[in-house]
């Protein structure tokens, strides 16, 4: 079991690419992207990740791509529509959302019990674990919502003019959390 | 008073409380109204319109009289149970409806008054004059009757709020619910257990029951001890639930414990299957005075004694009408209380439940008919079977009138509970799907029937989720009786017989209102106010029931139960808000540009979501008016910059996208080229306006549309559909990108020389290159993506430039630097308000949702070559009659007067009344430009009637002005400028 408490950290360099699919493209787009960066595009909400990007299902025929950081605003976006193009030629769309989603990682044991007040999903392990993506909502703002590891961690992806609020919502949570986790 | 010992109380823990101003002490595991009756407290409260005097009934939440004022100042929580409420250091409470004090209360003369306060009395006497309604009658009312009083402050409690799941809930935690939880849990099942009290164990806390040879309570602490090892298992105790709702989901309310943060929690759960194992309500006996204080319900003088050692009396009788209440006299004797008699109306009482009294007079075939006393009971005055009347002195009657199941929650969803002769009860009807009915609440009474019914349902609820099927044998229990007779209403000419202990509704309140013509229960219900009171009837229901069929000539069955709706128990509204209050009742959306605007001291303004810079005060400036027109005065002779990220922006990818745009706007866009853009309008399926904006084409596939900041979503929800559902063969794509850029508008005649020195180099802005409508991506601040777009909101030669959000601030602090030498100025939306009302743009007053093309002065962009989104329902004669209000310009006569938005208008010698009113001012500003007041309005027929004079009148605010129609383009009507 991890340590008790959570962590809460903004990434502000990660990179946010929007990708749908051209329609009835997206058999070809999924093995255009699994060439061109080992990803397999999941048509489920779940996420795949190969070599620093994670493919995040965000609707049916949509998903961000999401990446660490990138040196250039939009950079990872040119990257991703370079390559498309290259392989794919006009059959999907991409667009730059680096700067549109505010991104952030929540860990710790106490992680699932802060999101308890947050999100209206049910992310016990066994509803949710690690690969496993939700559209869902953070208190009053949309977001999509991803576990990466047993930790528990969760990534959460805000719209980026939200990021204050996203933060005044999980401190508030954070400060509901009963005092002791196991009843006297 | 305490007794010396046994009890669940922790004696190492002494409490101090204060109640109506002195201190008191009690013991941790002490409910204030146990901690009360241990100090020989017996009167705790006045009742809601009698004032009459009452005490502690019951020992749980279906108490209907001690009803406290808990904590002072801000803190004050009013209508607070002393029976459920736990007992903690410092605790202070207040007696609620009494003035000037609990003992000496004035309003008592209410009790005198009685037969005017009988049933109907409120529609009977507060009748007319209906102006006395609101002045006179209601305050009059509240004062006299009121409950518990707010504090009138802002509540300082932290509340939370948790979305739980689970595979089984079980709700309650007597012996059913223990064994229910228990089953499910074992077999691995995520299980949830809520249980109201503090405790777990119901009824095995205050009886003394038998289970596998030892005591109920030490059974039920060990499967607290087990439940807590199940790592799938969780117990909410102090949890009620308080609704039962579609899709297995469950309300409940979870009061924070003795200093913790949270004060309450709202839980909403979604489970499963249910298991309902709420236990049962005794019933209160009805008799003439049966509300004096001293006077309670039989199990809840048990739970006293046994539960919390204070024994609620000094000599008791006990007045019964099931084999239950004779274990009262058991247990009371055996701690001490002496008994004087246990009365029973039945005569055939078997003779191992008599043996239960003891050395107690046995009075079967007898009833109590009147309580004696006023502030403390004296006595009751005894009918015996002979007929003879004789006194009993006691300062204690424990009641029992057999059990009711609690059934409140089954009916939420709509069933409705059926009469049980058998059980003598009403029992469950059809229960919301996923929900069992266990132990006594489904007319398992005794100890090892719940036991037996509980295992099965929790076993039986695990199974239905796809966990294994555990058979786990019920533990024995010690035999009981439970058998009881329904009484109806011991008539007796004196004194007053209640069924509503908390709404003071009497059994001769029925009977007037059936001799008045009322015979449905629900009709009797809001007549009388019968189980209308905080409590929900838990008491008074079924006598009510009992009686109104009694008078009916009806069984209690033919005419079931009223309606039970949520909340069973009550649920401050701030629990539902959780954080979500004062500043967090919404989020706030922040600019790109936010903490720049911040810094260089802009006063914000609310835009839906958004907080927009609304105008930068310079150093000296008067009020936002001088501010203001300074704004716009450097935009019409110079420069300003303006965020506008606010706009909506979708992003439109696709071969499809023109198509679609087609459909979706009222004018042609299948020609728009690559690198141009085009103003669109938009209606919704019944030809009204839903919202208008650019879209330009940025790549034959790629198109970027903006919508007002106000619609936003709403637009973003309406393409969905359309793309969806309407027509899911089109091969488009699309995504919000608002939030992603960081997009100024920059306006005035120097807009040209100031964009051109902050994108990069290489960028041709000349008019030939970049006319008016055009767009097109390039970069800025040394390499960052951009978009430019030549639109104009203002009326000047406008443009504007999107780069990443995070540059936001860098590109202002560009603007601001390049722009130096052409004094450029920062605006905010109120001088963008003013310059678009100057050029007669119509936003957010004039698209109201109410408001066709035509009325705004947009025919002509409703293309009658293709289809669209609201042209059928456009073409209704409503919608296309030519004397419809449509969009004029307003300049007053006297150029010195203010034009106010609201104002109505009517032709100069009509009167000012509704029927001659034509229209109305639905956006005003004062011109820099012209240097007076202007207005946009609609106005019937307004197109025809430039040069006409019009009175604006506003009775709301007083003051009238005549004003001159105009077109509705105030400067620049033939748009040179901005074109260049």
């Amino acid at each position: 079991m991890a340590e008790p408490g959570s962590h809460l950290e903004r990434l502000p360099g990660a990179a946010v690419a929007w990708l749908a699919a051209r329609r009835g493209q997206g058999e070809a787009l999924a093995r255009a992207m699994q060439a061109a960066f080992g990803l397999a595009l999941p048509d489920t909400p779940r996420w795949a990740a190969a070599s620093g990007r994670r493919a995040v299902w965000a609707g049916p025929g949509q998903w961000l791509i999401v990446a660490a950081h990138e040196p250039v605003p939009g950079g990872l976006a040119q990257e991703l529509a370079a390559a498309l193009t290259a392989v794919l030629g006009a059959r999907a769309a991409v667009s730059i959302q680096s700067d549109g989603r505010a991104l952030f990682r929540l860990s710790g044991a106490d992680a699932r019990e802060t999101l308890a007040r947050l999100c209206p999903i049910d992310l016990h392990p066994r509803a949710f674990g690690p690969g496993h993506a939700a559209l869902t909502r953070l208190g009053q703002i949309a977001c999509c919502l991803w576990q990466t590891d047993d930790a528990p961690t969760y990534e959460i992806a805000v719209p980026s003019s939200y990021a204050a609020s996203a933060g005044h919502a999980f401190a508030a949570a954070t400060a509901r959390l009963p005092a002791s986790r196991t009843p006297p | 008073m305490r007794l010396p010992a046994g009890g669940r109380i922790d004696r190492a823990r002494p409490l101090a409380f204060r109640f109506d101003g002195r201190y008191y002490s009690g013991f941790a595991g002490d409910t204030l109204a146990s901690a009360l009756l241990a100090n020989g407290v017996r009167l705790v409260g006045r009742s809601f319109k009698h004032h009459r005097p009452r005490g502690v009934f019951t020992a749980g939440p279906e108490e209907p009289n001690a009803l406290v004022e808990l904590g002072r100042g801000a803190e004050r929580t009013p209508n607070t149970r002393a029976t459920t409420t736990e007992l903690r250091e410092g605790l202070e409470a207040f007696p609620q409806n009494c003035w000037p004090s609990l003992r000496f209360d004035l309003m008592a003369v209410n009790g005198l008054l009685a037969p005017l306060f009988a049933a109907g009395f409120y529609y009977k006497t507060f009748m007319w004059p209906s102006s006395f309604w609101e002045k006179v009658y209601e305050p009059l009312i509240r004062r006299a009757a009121g409950l518990g009083r707010l504090s009138g402050a802002p509540d300082p409690g932290v509340y939370d709020k948790v979305h739980d799941f689970c595979d089984v809930l079980v709700i309650g935690a007597g012996p059913a619910g223990l064994a229910a939880a228990l089953a499910a849990g074992r077999s691995g099942a995520r299980v949830i257990l809520a249980e109201e009290d503090f405790e777990l164990g119901g009824r095995l806390l205050g009886d003394r029951a038998e289970i596998a040879g030892g005591s109920g309570s030490a059974w039920a602490a060990s499967v607290a001890g087990e439940l807590k090892t199940l790592a799938e298992t969780r117990v909410l105790r102090r949890t009620a639930v308080f609704g039962v709702y579609d899709g297995g989901t469950y309300g409940a309310l979870e009061q924070g414990p003795a200093g913790g943060v949270v004060r309450c929690r709202y839980r909403k759960i979604v489970a499963r299957r249910c298991v309902l194992a709420s236990g049962a309500l005794e019933r209160p006996l009805v008799f003439a005075d049966n509300d004096r204080p001293g006077v309670m319900l039989a199990s809840a003088a048990r739970t006293y004694v046994n539960r919390f050692a204070a024994a609620p009396g000094r000599r008791a009788v006990v007045f019964t009408t099931s084999d239950d209440g004779w274990r009262t006299a058991a247990d009371l004797t055996r701690a001490g209380v002496a008994v004087a008699a246990v009365v029973d109306p039945r005569s055939d009482v078997g003779a191992d439940v008599t043996a239960l009294a003891g050395d107690a007079e046995r009075l079967t075939g007898a009833a109590v008919a009147r309580a004696l006393g006023g502030a403390a009971l004296r006595g009751v005055e005894v009918a015996g079977a002979d007929g003879a009347r004789r006194v009993i002195a006691c300062d204690l009657l424990a009641v029992s009138g057999g059990w009711s199941p609690n059934l409140a929650l089954t009916a939420h969803l709509g069933a409705r509970p059926v009469w049980s002769a058998q059980a003598q009860a009403f029992a469950p009807g059809a229960t919301p799907e996923g929900l069992r009915v266990a132990g006594a609440a489904a007319g398992r009474f005794t100890t090892a029937e719940a036991l037996a019914d509980g295992f099965a349902a929790g076993a039986e609820a695990a199974e239905a989720c796809g966990f294994p099927a555990l058979r786990i044998e019920a533990p024995g229990a010690g035999p009981e009786a439970a058998r009881w007779a329904t009484l109806r209403h011991i008539a007796n000419a004196r004194g007053k017989s209640y069924l509503d202990l908390q709404h003071d509704v009497t059994a001769s309140d029925i009977d007037l209102a059936h001799r008045e013509g009322f015979r449905a229960p629900e009709h009797v219900k809001r007549y009388t106010t019968l189980g209308m009171a905080t409590d929900q009837g838990r008491l008074s229901s079924h006598n009510g029931l009992a009686l109104l069929a009694q008078a009916n000539g009806a069984a209690i069955g033919e005419q079931g139960p009223t309606t039970h709706r949520p909340p069973y128990a009550p649920v401050p509204i701030a629990a539902f808000a959780g954080a979500e209050r004062d500043g967090a009742f919404r989020p706030v959306r922040h600019t790109p540009t936010h903490a720049w605007a911040e810094r260089r001291g802009a006063v914000f303004v609310e835009a839906g979501l958004w907080l927009r810079a609304q105008y930068f005060p310079n150093p000296g400036e008067r009020d936002w008016q001088e501010s203001v027109t300074r704004e716009v005065r450097a935009v019409r002779n110079g420069v300003g910059f303006c965020d506008v990220s606010t706009l909506g922006k979708i992003e439109l990818f696709g071969p499809d996208v023109a198509t679609f745009l087609e459909r979706l706007y009222t004018n042609a866009w299948a020609n728009l080229a690559v690198g141009r853009a085009r103003y669109g309008l938009m209606l919704r399926e019944d030809g009204i306006v839903l919202d208008d904006g650019t879209t330009s084409r940025l790549g034959p596939e790629h198109y970027v549309m903006t919508t007002t900041t106000a619609n936003a979503a709403r637009v973003f929800q309406h393409m969905e559909f359309a793309r969806q559902v309407l027509w899911p063969e089109l091969d488009v794509q699309m995504v919000s990108a608002t939030d992603q850029w960081a997009q100024i508008a920059i306006a005035g005649p120097l807009a040209r020389e100031t964009l051109a020195r902050v994108l990069d180099p290489g960028f041709d802005l000349s008019d030939a290159a970049f006319p008016y409508m055009a767009a097109a991506e390039t970069t800025v601040l040394a390499g960052a993506p951009a978009r430019v777009f030549r639109v104009s909101f203002s009326g000047e030669r406008g443009y504007e430039l999107a780069a990443p959000a995070r540059l936001g601030e860098a590109l202002a602090d560009a603007l601001m630097a390049v722009g130096a030498p052409f004094a450029i100025t920062p605006y905010g939306v109120e001088a963008l308000g003013v310059m678009r009302i100057e050029k007669g743009h119509p936003a957010g007053p004039e698209l109201n949702g109410q408001t066709t093309p035509g009325d705004l002065g947009l025919a002509k962009l409703l293309s009658r070559r293709k289809d669209y989104i609201g042209r059928r329902l456009g073409e209704r004669p409503g919608l296309t009659d030519p004397d419809r209000q449509t969009l004029v310009g307003l300049k007053p006569i006297d150029r010195s007067q203010r034009l106010r938005a609201g104002g109505h208008l009517v032709r100069e010698g009509a009167p000012a009344s509704a029927a001659h009113d034509e229209g109305h001012v639905t956006s005003t500003a004062y011109s820099p430009t012209l240097g007076h007041s202007i207005a946009l309005a609609l106005l019937a027929r307004g197109a025809q009637r430039l040069g006409e004079r019009v009175r604006i009148v506003d009775p709301l605010r007083g003051g009238e002005v005549v004003a001159e129609v105009c077109a509705p383009v105030f400067v620049d009507p033939g748009g040179e400028r901005l074109r260049g």
